[in-house]
């Protein structure tokens, strides 16, 4: 359609992506052009250097994609022009164009940081009461829903192009049940493909080599209106969810990258703590009032956090951990528990992660460093797919309603005859049925420690290993 | 011993302690009871920053999702971190208010999670989609037609509690 292609714009990942007139003024607007300053990858670059694209051109990406999913919808002709007219198609680009406007600096290591500060406020004192109001946050969700109501450019040009943004906020937020159930929410939707693709090309690694034109020939529409593959989609669908997995095991939970958001998150918390980041609702609702929220962005954090490195009001912990970002000093791994259990034995290990516990308040006791500098991380039963990750493939058969809200986001694959669509780990067939009752449980212990003591830790992983059982899991 | 309990987990599993909810998650209505229950919640005023949109169920959030399965692994791992802490009076108030939803009222002959269902999709149709009473009965007539015949009692225990205008 000519309307996407007012204008064309390169991108390395897609080739060409075009826009409408509507698209083109959006992207001109500050909220957006803010996202220029927001890295998708947090701080993936500090250990893959080309890993510093940000969410302004994975949001392009994503409007691109969800474009080429519904045209794909209307051309396979299973979706008439009558139900999926210009406008409609315009109103879910859109929806694709803005999903990621609310986004924080730093993104969900801010997001976390910020649950945890508002959350405390929700409990009473020792004494059983409080001195001071609870305040809330936004999650990036509300605040995108913010920016669509009071940002007065985007308002202004969605109202003269026919749109409404409480329209596009639904969508979004899926505040009304939608025409498509899984169209914005599902294992593979325009914001994981994009993802994928785009992390890939700019890590480097191999996981993006999705058949993306195959799995656009083979998408429909089910009498349900979700959106499946046929069947003979089945091993590009697969393919997909395998680098997907090892897409997060290679990058977002690659053992430094997932030691410097560590040190990241603990950052944030303790400039938050300490107010000199200040993101309630309502420091938020005020940067956008006054335009502050347009640099409110990573590099305004990065600013923030070189002042507290050398600032004494901050612990001698928070000052390390803030340098170790800052010198690009990762903190190392000293041990590593991991198991590929069935999916309903990964309990029987969450024990461990107590026991190891025990083991660093001694280490930190008895090489004379603080508890803040040892950490533990998890991966709590990672698996292939969403329905994999929560529910045993032995339970599907008696799948009631609750678990339809995760079969709604599964891959789903059209029955032969057309009736019906099945998540994907339900076939027989299906690779994804057998690895799905599987789930990854890691534990990492990192330590940070302050230059010229890093010898301790050879010490400290000589202690670990002296006192912990399963000894075949650890390495 | 260091704490793995993170303070939303924390907040969480005294707001369902606060309304006589469990934390369990083994069974599907377990899970179901959760999500409802902390929808209606965050709709009397205990703001936990939780979005919720429409899925098949009603009002469901993902976050939510992430967070009590989270509390069931620190509770499985013998965490103790809740233990001493409570929720601000004024929460608990709220909360309390919120008590007499929580159990379908007698004579209405649906178990407690089909009623906190029914009570969060009425409640979230009405005011986050903002759908008329009309609109909103066709939802629950096309997605949830089994509690349809009560939806005149979920209206009016929302009205009474003062979460339907």
């Amino acid at each position: 359609m000519e309307t996407f292609n007012a204008k064309r714009i390169s991108d390395p990942v897609h080739g060409t992506i075009g826009l409408s007139e509507i698209e083109l003024e959006l992207v001109g607007c500050p909220a957006f052009q803010r996202l220029r300053g927001i890295k998708q990858l947090g701080l993936a670059h500090l250990v893959f250097p080309g890993a510093d694209y940000s969410r302004f051109s994975h949001s392009l990406g994503v409007c691109h994609i969800a474009g080429r999913i519904l045209n794909a919808l209307v051309r396979n002709g299973h979706v008439s022009e009558s139900d999926l007219n210009e406008h409609e198609i315009q109103k879910y680009r859109l929806a694709a164009l803005l999903h990621d406007v609310g986004h924080y600096p730093f993104s969900h290591a801010m997001e976390d940081a910020l649950k945890d500060k508002y959350a405390s406020q929700k409990l009473a004192g020792p004494t059983g009461r409080s001195n001071s109001a609870a305040e809330d946050y936004f999650s990036h969700e509300r605040v995108g829903k913010e920016i669509l109501a009071v940002d007065p450019k985007i308002a202004e040009t969605l109202t003269r192009n026919g749109f409404d943004q409480t329209e596009i906020a639904s969508v979004i937020l899926r505040e009304r049940p939608p025409q498509f159930a899984n169209l914005i929410s599902s294992d593979m939707d325009a914001d994981r493909i994009d993802y994928l693709l785009r992390t890939a090309h700019h890590t480097g690694l191999p996981y993006g080599s999705v058949d993306l034109e195959y799995l656009l020939t083979q998408i429909r529409v089910d009498p349900e209106k979700r959106i499946c593959l046929t069947s003979k989609a089945l091993r590009a669908a697969e393919h997909f969810l395998l680098c997907r997995y090892f897409d997060y095991q290679q990058v977002a939970y690659h053992k430094t990258v997932a030691g410097f958001e560590w040190l990241l998150k603990d950052s944030l918390q303790a400039l938050i703590t300490r107010n000199v980041i200040q993101c309630g609702a309502s420091a938020v609702q005020q940067m956008l009032a006054n335009g502050d929220w347009r640099y409110f962005d990573d590099s305004k954090i990065m600013g923030l956090m070189r002042n507290a490195s050398s600032d004494a009001g901050f612990t001698a912990a928070e000052r390390l951990k803030l340098s170790a970002i800052l010198d690009r000093r990762p903190p190392c791994v000293v041990a590593t528990y991991r198991c590929l259990p069935r999916r309903d034995d990964v309990s029987t290990h969450r024990n461990v992660k107590q026991l190891v516990s025990q083991q660093l308040d001694h280490c930190a006791a008895k090489f004379d460093i603080s508890r803040e500098n040892l950490h533990i991380w998890t991966q709590d039963g990672m698996a292939l797919t969403k329905i994999g990750s929560r529910i045993a493939i032995s339970q599907l058969a008696s799948a009631t309603d609750d678990q339809k809200d995760l079969h709604q986001q599964a891959i789903r694959i059209l029955t032969e005859d057309g009736t019906g669509s099945l998540p994907i780990v339900e076939l027989k067939q299906s690779l994804m049925g057998v690895l799905s009752d599987y789930a990854l449980y890691e534990i990492r212990v990192y330590v940070v420690l302050p230059e010229g003591q890093e010898g301790c830790r050879d010490e400290i992983r000589k202690h670990l290993f002296q006192s912990l059982n399963n000894k075949d899991n650890w390495f | 011993m260091y704490i793995f309990m993170e303070p939303s987990q924390i907040v969480l599993k005294l707001v369902l302690d606060n309304l006589g909810v469990s934390n369990s998650i083994t069974e599907v209505d377990d899970r179901k009871r959760i999500q409802k229950a902390v929808y209606l919640a965050q709709a009397a005023g205990v703001n936990l920053s939780y979005v919720f949109g429409w899925y098949v169920m009603g009002p469901y959030s993902p976050a939510l999702t992430r967070d009590y399965y989270s509390l069931a692994s620190a509770l499985e791992a013998s965490d103790k971190g809740h233990e001493g802490k409570s929720l601000r009076p004024e929460l608990q108030g709220k909360l309390e208010s919120l008590q007499p939803l929580i159990e379908p009222p007698p004579g209405i002959r649906l178990s407690q999670e089909k009623w906190l269902e029914l009570l969060a999709s009425i409640h979230f149709l009405q005011t986050v989609s903002k759908f008329d009473e009309k609109a909103a009965r066709a939802v629950i007539a096309k997605e949830k037609a089994s509690l349809v015949p009560f939806y005149d009692n979920g209206k009016n225990a929302l009205l009474s509690a003062n979460l339907l205008q």
